[in-house]
């Protein structure tokens, strides 16, 4: 049984997975987590090896999948400062079963380090170099996702394929431009606020306005919780909504904020199809792309001058969807996965390595 | 009928008085324009004037832009030339104005109103406008807003995805700005490609040696624009850092102790060009420092600016589902053959191609066509011709009261 770990704080998000079945879990992350887990697995002698997720490696972790010796989790720990909540409870996560189970393989996974030579006109910031030098820069995101798509397009697509818009659906939309592949453009850049506006996040806006905020009294952490934890589809509509409210729900009263979603969205693959000079294949993945394929087909008929042809009904074979016409100038493809499955591929690639 | 026209940029003033015959040619009587107003250093501010056939420059000590104003009116009526009608760009109209319009005290009562929103620009111009008012009290003035052109921007792309009840509390949308650059290029660009109004899909890029921003613009209406609520975010510009991800303005106060009125000083007046290539804001100097050996932060800073605008420019060519004009104007954007070229590369995907000497021979004074001759896409590059622009407004609004 190998064991996955992704804490978005106060959660816990986890998983097991044993012959190749998943199960996910959610719990809060406090005290007693660990035994919690060990009473819902059977014991600790039943874990073969376990994985963490690292949302934000800074400009220190470089490889995306890693064994997690002690130097790397040292290293860690001085990242966590990017990106607090999360990373924080990546590490003490972390530093809990190293401690606790030493024999079994422990695997780092780090969602920047796919972004980590981003060519240096996308990743700097145009701020004074006394604020470069702290370390602030774009560092992307969702690097292991965006890589999987690069691998799975390349073995499945007969033509050659150099040109990829990566897309990854989801409450957390982002998308990356890879070329021969190297990642050219993400719509993440130092945190994942920045970009497509998400179901509790508000992507892009004016830095002004965090200013004109922060005059009327907001303290930061407000500010934070306002744009990260109030905004996107959940700020627009005045209730909750996540992606699969917009991609499903027939509700027109959702109808502008599904709009705002789809324009961002066209925007984006606009300015990368422009970094890219041009576009070979554009792959959908995620989660929910079967329950996606509605909105999916709306954002390729807005690219359509680009010569690419949606197919007249999209063809599944497995997890896995061919939407593109024979004849379209762009390949489309959509893929079904979960974080969690993609994990479990990577992780391979060091285990079988130390075998 | 002799026009009147006063622009404000944030540090200096430039007039212009056009004799308006009815023709499309409309001569320039009178241009002046101060320098350096209000600016604190060594250097004095100083004016300058070309009037029938003579140039004059002179060191003036002017304060601000209500006395720069005060000298231009008294050295008007010291040569006893007559004014009809007096024009004003105002940079900030906010929800409160949609075209050009006549001074009333309605209109002074919602330019104040205006005037938090653009707190460099907006309070000058009303002074300029209040000083005219007292020289010339039965002289008919009129305003005209560079937010305006974007005023038929579509929802979609004018809405922040922050909570609804604080985009109402606070007024937070997508303004834009350059509205009146954008006027004349789309005005220019389809007089000199021989098109009917409204039949152009162009994206327009404004790059000025302050402020720079993009348009894409459909039937002759703006549809999105790279500037936002203020004039900060969107592209690299001189000093302004453009486009930043909003966590950066939270996380750099909290995590370094920065006070807010300090970051976003930094980031609107040491930023952009200055700040990254850390010895000039201007994009002409940096362009000849690349080459020499110390020229890697020039280097960076000349592709982050060209990366970006490709960025823009691409998503408005997809908006526009393809499109059939690419516009460069104002300096930089007329003045910098290097610039374009770099943006025009690997364009073929939208059927653009830019025709090397034709882009090296563009001229400043007038339109020039610069794509190659298979080029789907035409590129053009216009002067801003802002206080023209502001002319033609005038003239159009006294045609239609008429």
């Amino acid at each position: 049984m190998i064991l996955f770990f992704d804490p978005s704080p106060p959660l816990l998000r986890w998983c097991k997975e044993e012959n190749g079945v998943f199960s996910e879990r959610r719990s809060m992350f406090g005290p007693g987590w660990a035994e919690a887990i060990l009473r819902d697995i059977g014991g600790a002698d039943r874990i073969d090896a376990i994985g963490y997720m690292l949302h934000n490696g800074g400009g220190e972790i470089t490889a995306p999948v890693s064994l997690l010796s002690h130097d790397l989790l040292a290293k860690v720990e001085r990242c966590i400062g990017l990106l607090p909540e999360h990373n924080d409870a990546t590490s003490r996560i972390a530093r809990y079963w190293t401690d606790a189970l030493p024999a079994i393989p422990h695997i780092l996974f780090c969602d920047t380090a796919f972004f980590i030579d981003l060519p240096g006109e996308v990743s700097t910031y145009a701020v004074p170099h006394e604020l470069l030098k702290k370390g602030i820069r774009r560092y992307g995101g969702d690097g292991l996702a965006h890589r999987w798509a690069w691998n799975k397009a390349q073995a499945l697509l007969t033509n050659q394929s150099q040109k990829l818009l990566s897309v990854h659906l989801g409450d957390y939309t982002n998308i990356a431009a890879i070329r021969n592949g190297k990642p050219l453009e993400t719509t993440c850049g130092f945190s994942s606020l920045e970009g497509i506006p998400s179901s509790t996040g508000c992507g892009d806006i004016d830095p002004t306005i965090v200013f004109q905020l922060h005059s009327t009294g907001m303290s930061l952490g407000e500010i934070n919780g306002l744009l990260s934890r109030e905004s996107g589809f959940t700020g627009l509509s005045g209730e909750e909504c996540a992606f699969l409210d917009l991609a499903q729900g027939s509700d027109p009263k959702r109808d502008a904020v599904r709009e705002i979603f789809l324009y961002t969205v066209v925007k984006y693959a606009g300015a990368f199809i422009s970094v890219l000079g041009g576009v070979d294949s554009i792959v959908f993945m995620g989660a929910q792309v079967r329950e996606s394929l509605n909105i999916i087909s709306e954002i390729c008929r807005r690219l359509e001058f680009l010569g690419l042809k949606c197919a007249a009904g999209p063809r599944e074979n497995g997890k896995l969807w061919q939407l593109s016409a024979r004849n379209s100038r762009v390949a489309v493809l959509g893929m079904q996965c979960t974080a969690w499955e993609i994990m479990r591929e990577e992780a391979d690639t060091v285990l079988k390595k130390e075998v | 009928m002799n026009i009147l026209v006063f622009n404000c940029g944030s540090s200096s003033l430039t007039y212009k008085i056009f004799e308006a015959t009815g023709d499309e040619d409309i001569p320039v009587l009178l241009s002046g324009k101060f320098h350096r107003v209000g600016v604190v250093g060594r250097e004095p501010s100083y004016s300058e004037i070309s009037y029938q056939g003579n140039s004059q420059k002179e060191i003036v000590s002017v304060r601000n832009h209500r006395e720069a104003s005060a000298l231009a009116l008294k050295h008007i009526r010291a040569n006893k030339i007559g004014i009809d009608c007096i024009g004003h760009r105002v940079v900030h109209g906010g929800g409160y104005f949609q075209k050009t319009e006549l001074i009333t005290g309605t209109v002074i009562r919602k330019l104040r109103r205006c005037l938090p929103l653009a707190p460099i620009h907006n309070p000058i111009a009303l002074d300029v406008i209040e000083e005219c008012m007292k020289t010339f009290p039965s002289v008919t003035q009129y305003v005209t807003f560079d937010s305006a052109f974007h005023s038929t921007i579509p929802p979609y792309a004018y809405t922040y995805a922050l909570p609804r009840k604080i985009i109402e509390q606070f007024g937070f949308r997508k303004y834009g700005f350059h509205g009146i650059s954008y006027l004349n290029a789309t005005r220019e660009a389809t007089r000199f490609l021989h098109q009917p109004p409204g039949r152009l899909r162009i994206v327009a890029c404004h790059l000025g040696t302050g402020g720079s921003s993009v348009a894409a613009i459909e039937d002759g209406r703006s549809i999105d624009t790279s500037m936002g609520y203020s004039p900060l975010s969107g592209l690299m510009m001189s000093t302004r850092c453009g486009d930043i991800d909003p966590m950066l303005a939270i996380y750099i106060m909290a995590a370094f102790e920065y006070r807010s009125s300090e970051l976003e000083e930094m980031l609107n007046k040491r930023s952009g060009m200055l700040g990254v290539s850390g010895f000039s804001s201007d994009i002409r100097d940096i362009a000849r420092q690349m080459s020499e050996d110390d020229g890697e932060r020039a280097s960076l800073a000349f592709a982050m600016y060209v990366h970006r605008l490709k960025k823009y420019i691409g998503s408005y060519i997809i908006i526009l589902k393809g499109i059939d004009a690419l516009v460069f104007t104002d300096d930089i954007g007329v003045g910098n053959y290097s610039l374009r070229e770099k943006i025009c590369e690997d364009m073929a995907w939208c059927g653009l191609r830019l025709d090397e000497a034709r882009n090296r021979k563009a001229v400043p004074e007038g339109v020039s066509l610069i794509s190659a001759d298979d080029s789907r896409v035409r590129v053009l590059t216009i002067p801003a011709w802002e206080e023209r622009t502001i002319c033609l407004e005038g003239i159009n609004l006294l045609r239609r009261d008429a």
